[in-house]
């Protein structure tokens, strides 16, 4: 065999595995970015929902409502609000519940988070691994969590943060991986906790 | 000399193969980038929201704080800027008002989202803050919360968002 052979033959080897490596580092990419969407996308819908109902706590059609909150720590709310904007108030709880793990997928760190309206209850299992709820009165002073019951009526501004990952690890070469995480964070100023 | 046309094809291959690897490269790393900056937009319009509904719960000027209402409206209006105080106790005294913040995004301790409030009187018909004026009265005030942040740098963005309140009173 002659030595122009021979040496093309190592170079398209050399070809080859930059070819498969580069085919692993695009399928890689390609899982991350999918992976990232969905969380996003689950980040919005918790998103969504608590943008719709955090604004509207005290809220009611024709009449305000005294003392809306009636619980208030760091990982759960409770208060009253005309949600349907039907004339009657409802109880609306937020609960993110540690001792309820999701039993999907392999994070271990996710654990579900439940709206409530009016007993009726929504447990939210897309990934939660942090709900943390902070309060302020209207100084922008925070109140300590949990609001005792002669402070809830100082509060004005609710800061929720929320952290939720992927179920499943994004697996790496050489082993191990890392689980996708997208942060939202958001202050409330329901208007009917002003004064 | 016998095979070098296929030394010659084969690296020919690696040449054209090499600058496929660059396009592919360059579009893992631009999706990268899109994926933190969207993150980011999201993380800056929340951060600036969140200013603008702290800022509507306040009343509209100093003088009408506490339900009063000025004899003469708008000329009875406060200058708009930061109270005396440094308090923000209506709606502008927000303007100045300058912040950082740190997010689940970045590193703690990086405040990585810098905030900046303005407020000014503005008039109809246009609203625009370059024409508006902190000293004369009128019965509209605009804030525009500009956040800025490296995440949002690449394309030299800002994130900017504004509000336009008007006063009213209702008559009893």
């Amino acid at each position: 065999m002659n030595t122009g052979i021979i040496t093309s033959f190592v170079v398209s080897g050399i070809l080859l595995l930059a070819i498969l490596a580069m085919n692993l580092n695009i399928s890689q990419s390609s899982s991350e970015l999918t992976m990232r969407q969905v969380n996003q996308q689950n980040v919005n819908t918790v998103a969504e929902l608590l943008s719709y109902d955090f604004p509207k706590i005290g809220y009611k059609q024709l009449s305000a409502i005294n003392n809306p909150i009636s619980v208030a720590t760091a990982n759960r709310i409770r208060f009253q609000a005309d949600i349907d904007n039907n004339g009657s108030a409802g109880v609306v709880e937020w609960f993110y519940d540690t001792s309820s793990p999701v039993n999907k997928g392999s994070n271990p760190d996710d654990y579900i988070l439940y709206r409530t309206v009016d007993g009726n209850q929504m447990a939210l299992t897309f990934g939660v691994t942090s709900f943390n709820l902070s309060y302020f009165d209207e100084d922008r002073n925070a109140i300590t969590a949990p609001v005792s019951s002669s402070n809830l009526d100082d509060i004005r501004f609710i800061q929720v943060n929320l952290t939720m990952e992927t179920r499943e690890l994004l697996g790496q070469r050489g082993g191990g991986g890392e689980y996708i995480t997208s942060p939202w964070q958001k202050t409330f100023a329901p208007k009917n906790l002003s004064n | 000399m016998v095979g070098i046309s296929e030394v010659i094809q084969t690296l020919g291959a690696m040449i054209i193969f090499s600058l496929i690897l660059l396009t592919a490269n360059r579009m893992i790393q631009t999706n990268t980038l899109k994926e933190v900056e969207s993150e980011a937009e999201g993380i800056a319009i929340e951060l600036a929201q969140s200013i603008i509904e702290e800022a509507q719960t306040k009343p509209f000027d100093a003088n009408t704080v506490n339900g009063n209402i000025p004899s003469q409206i708008p000329q009875g209006f406060s200058s708009a800027g930061p109270g005396s105080t440094g308090d923000r106790n209506d709606f502008d005294d927000y303007d100045g008002y300058t912040d950082s913040f740190d997010t689940e995004l970045t590193d703690p301790g990086t405040f990585a989202f810098n905030v900046n409030v303005q407020v000014s009187y503005v008039s109809p018909p246009n609203y625009d803050m370059a024409s508006g004026s902190k000293t004369v009265p009128t019965m509209f005030k605009k804030m525009v919360v500009t956040v800025t942040s490296d995440y949002l740098r690449n394309n030299n963005q800002d994130i900017r968002l504004s509000y336009l309140r008007r006063y009213y009173k209702r008559d009893n």
